[in-house]
């Protein structure tokens, strides 16, 4: 079980960061499955089995495909990354920085017994909750529709606005014809494939 | 009789987001309307334009209308789940908020007038809802609806930045705003999720209850009396009698309060629907002598679990109980407001007395016995590093949104690509909800961490961005770019006077932040309405500062307005601007920090420079040839002046802006 987190940990990790390393986008996109793929591994050992299915079936199934297919659609050319001299060794220095402290900061918290931590704690067991045991689903939906309807509400108003935003960013008007980038399916089916 | 009313009044306390609901509501219905008249073949594709945007201020002004009608604001409570609070603090921006948008929709309603005429109802779509996420931003009482009316507002201001489609700079400007603020999100969702980690909880007062146990003396060996044990993973607060009492007592439960609040509504229904009280929780934990009631998280005492809570007490007649109740102002509060509460006059009183003197008496009781109500947290267990640095991230993504010093190179180009109306409301409105939540976050849930820690590093950014936003706009020919330093110099400001730390720096800082509105209102009206005369129109609509020469022979009045706009936002006396900024000076003086005061007086000289060449460039200028503009209408015209008259009678009676602020500010504290 610990063999297997550190496991899942370690692919995520490294699958995390080739996404952001390897210069073709199209196995960016591979690796963010990957990386999707070993987070629902870490749900499922966690035992948080709604939480793993919903990552697959909604993160691997839907946007990651999606993505897959606005990339293999997209004319990208290959670029080198440029190292510019001033942005590189700055942004460099203050990730550094950054990355130190909050390693620090976690090493210090979790350097210490926790067990020991909690002694006061009271070692009552809530037998009755032990018992009688909600699935997984129903909690997830008690807490979404109930404790969390207003932030419900509000995503749901932000997805409506991505809904317009596309709309109105692509429709065709007669106003802006000849203005805005259009889709040229001849010329997308034409060109030769980004693998 | 009682239980009837209580449950309207819980009903009711549930609405207390109407203007919100109302503004989504109408926001989805206008839209459908719309687009079934706006894109529909067969009716000729209708052109929508001056009548979305009288729609789109209906909407606001009826708001705005809900928001002033609002009774349910006295009792200073939260609502939906904690989630919101409904104080005077976020009444009063909401209120500044609906006004100056009501005023922003106006002046680009007319100004869009003599433009060609274009379909896009989205824009106002997307303004109301910007305007949604800005209310419901103002009274977020948690990281996560904080977080989202974030994001509502910000994916607006992506699309309404990039809104002009065949203009290849507002698509650039749109799509760098929105790396930029995907950049924010992710610093601030970093941030709340160490916070989360640490101390379990992501409500404000929560977070306030967290420090205030914190910095509480220790006294660890309690013989008599009662002791919580905050724990700060999973925010279970266990109670349990000390050793002289723990013999009689049953063992001690731990709960959530969300738990017990729910429990303690369940109770209330039953004992309304079946006149009796089962309660088979307290009857388990109840012994012969003693009842040990806990309620401990700060936010679960409000209003009406309180009543509910001592109702059942009262009707129980324990004799000998003993009740351990977390004490707090808001109780004692809420009791107050209750009083002025108009709908609760009904209800007897005696009850409620009764029960306010069996709350006197329990407190009595706990100075007898010299028990504490609350122990402190062991500060061995808590590490606080985390938590700042949680903290930390948090206020950079704020401050990104706020484009202060060293995070606002986003907002040079954002405000030069996009559209000027857009340029309009970045500039003028977003701010101070931005500030409120900074506030919030400083002053409420982390005030140990920003008073001991990082207190210097924000008196730090705000000289740094009164730096910048003085030299940057030195070298400036494009009035926007001009126009974006200036506001990062006030931002500046706004964050000298915030950092203060006491009362009357953030009282000058919300006044500050209005007066800015109304003065950035007053400014951009002129820019708006200053419209190129020529034959053929074409998209540039940027000026450059020499486009302004000879308006004084054009429209000599439009540049005694713009003169005494820019006059009042360098802060020179008569008009209102100066009035903000030595406040805000003396407030840095007030609270001895010298060094920074002296910088920013000198610096905010150096900015008068920019401010001072753009008034040389409408009067002083030797050219015979400059730029033509149409002149502009009678409702223009009225507009402008009383924008700009705004600006010399508030100088001279100031107090209408300053007390609404006033109350706000001493409610909160």
């Amino acid at each position: 079980m610990i063999f297997l987190t550190y496991l899942m940990c370690a692919l995520l990790l490294i699958s995390a960061s080739l996404v952001i390393i390897s210069k073709n986008p199209f196995h960016s996109v591979l690796f963010l499955v990957a990386s999707f793929l070993s987070a629902s591994m870490l749900l499922f050992l966690f035992e948080n089995e709604f939480l793993a299915l919903f990552f697959l079936i909604i993160y691997l199934g839907a946007i990651a495909i999606l993505f897959l297919f606005v990339v293999m659609m997209l004319d990208i050319k290959y670029r080198e990354l440029q190292m510019s001299r001033l942005y590189f060794p700055v942004g460099v220095l203050i990730g550094a920085t950054v990355l130190i402290e909050v390693y620090g900061a976690f090493l210090k918290v979790f350097s210490k017994n926790t067990n020991l931590c909690f002694k006061e704690h009271n070692s009552y067991i809530n037998w009755y909750d032990n018992l009688d045991a909600l699935p997984d689903v129903y909690v997830f939906g008690q807490i979404f529709y109930t404790q969390y309807v207003l932030q419900i509400l509000i995503a749901g108003l932000i997805l409506y606005l991505a809904v317009i935003a596309v709309a109105f960013l692509t429709v065709k008007t007669s106003f802006h014809r000849g203005m805005v980038k259009e889709q040229s399916v001849s010329r997308q089916l034409s060109r030769k494939n980004v693998l | 009789m009682m239980n009837q009313e209580l449950f309207q009044i819980y009903h009711l306390k549930e609405m207390s987001l109407s203007a919100e609901l109302f503004l989504s509501c109408s926001i989805l219905q206008f839209t459908f309307y719309a687009v079934s008249t706006a894109y529909q073949r067969r009716a000729g594709f209708i052109i929508l334009n001056q009548q979305v945007y009288y729609i789109g201020s209906l909407f606001v002004i009826l708001s705005l209308f809900l928001l002033l009608n609002e009774d349910l604001l006295i009792m200073n409570s939260f609502n939906s789940n904690n989630f919101i609070i409904n104080d005077y603090l976020s009444f009063a921006t909401k209120l500044l908020i609906c006004i100056t948008s009501v005023a922003f929709l106006t002046i680009i309603n007319i100004s869009f007038r003599d433009e060609p005429i274009q379909n896009n109802f989205e824009y106002v779509v997307l303004i109301t809802i910007s305007v949604l996420g800005l209310l419901l931003l103002c009274s977020a009482n948690d990281l996560i609806t904080a977080y989202l009316a974030i994001e509502l507002h910000s994916i607006a201001f992506y699309i309404m930045s990039a809104f002009k489609r065949n203009s290849s700079y507002s698509i650039e400007s749109g799509l760098k705003y929105f790396i930029i603020g995907a950049l924010s999100s992710a610093f601030f969702l970093f941030g709340s999720s160490i916070v989360y980690g640490c101390m379990g909880s992501l409500i404000f007062d929560d977070l306030r209850m967290f420090f205030s146990l914190l910095s509480l003396p220790t006294q660890n060996n309690l013989n008599l009396g009662s002791a919580i044990i905050f724990d700060p993973s999973i925010l279970s607060c266990s109670a349990y009698l000390g050793e002289n009492f723990q013999t009689n007592l049953p063992q001690p439960y731990s709960t959530t309060p969300d738990n017990l609040l729910d429990w303690c509504f369940f109770n209330y229904e039953v004992s309304v629907l079946s006149q009796s009280f089962p309660s088979s929780f307290l009857q388990a934990s109840c012994n012969e002598d003693f009842l040990v009631y806990p309620i401990f998280s700060y936010f679960f005492i409000d209003f009406l679990t309180s009543i509910f809570i001592l109702d059942w007490i009262i009707n129980q007649e324990f004799v000998n109980g003993l009740f351990l109740i977390y004490y707090d102002v808001s109780f004692i509060k809420s009791f107050s407001a209750f009083e002025f509460f108009p709908s609760l006059s009904n209800i007897a009183k005696t009850s409620i007395e009764s029960s306010l003197s069996i709350f006197y008496q329990i407190s009595e009781l706990y100075q007898v016995f010299n028990a504490p109500i609350l122990t402190p947290i062991d500060c061995s267990m808590v590490n606080l590093d985390l938590v700042s640095i949680g903290f930390f991230l948090i206020c950079v993504s704020l401050f990104i949104k706020l484009s202060i010093a060293p995070f606002h190179f986003w907002s040079l180009d954002v405000y030069e690509g996009s559209p000027s109306t857009t340029t309009f409301f970045f500039a003028v409105i977003p701010k101070i909800s931005l500030f409120v939540l900074l506030m919030r976050l400083c002053y409420v849930s982390f005030y140990e961490i920003f008073v001991n820690d990082f207190q210097i590093y924000f008196f730090a950014l705000a000289v740094l961005s009164i730096f910048v936003g003085a030299l940057g706009g030195l070298e400036q020919r494009k009035l926007k770019t001009l126009l974006a330093y200036s506001s990062i110099s006030h931002t500046g400001y706004l964050l000298l006077s915030f950092s203060t730390g006491n009362v009357e720096g953030i009282l000058m800082m919300f006044y500050y932040l209005a007066i800015y509105m109304i003065s950035g209102l007053s400014f951009w009206a002129v820019y708006l309405f200053l419209i190129q005369k020529r034959d053929i129109y074409y998209n540039k609509n940027n000026k450059e500062l020499g486009d302004l020469v000879l308006l004084k022979e054009s429209n000599p009045m439009l540049a005694f307005i713009l003169a005494m706009t820019l006059f009042s936002l360098a802060g020179i006396p008569p008009l209102v601007g100066f009035l903000i900024k030595i406040g805000v000076f003396s407030v840095a003086i007030k609270s001895s920090a010298y060094l920074v005061s002296v910088i920013s007086i000198v610096l905010s000289v150096i900015s008068t420079f920019y401010y001072i060449r753009l008034i040389k460039i409408l009067y002083f200028e030797n050219t015979l040839v400059g730029k033509l503009y149409v002149p502009i209408r009678t409702q223009k015209a009225l507009l402008i002046s009383v924008l700009a008259l705004s600006l010399i009678v508030l100088c001279f009676d100031p107090m209408v802006i300053y007390l609404l602020f006033y109350k706000a500010i001493f409610i909160a504290n």
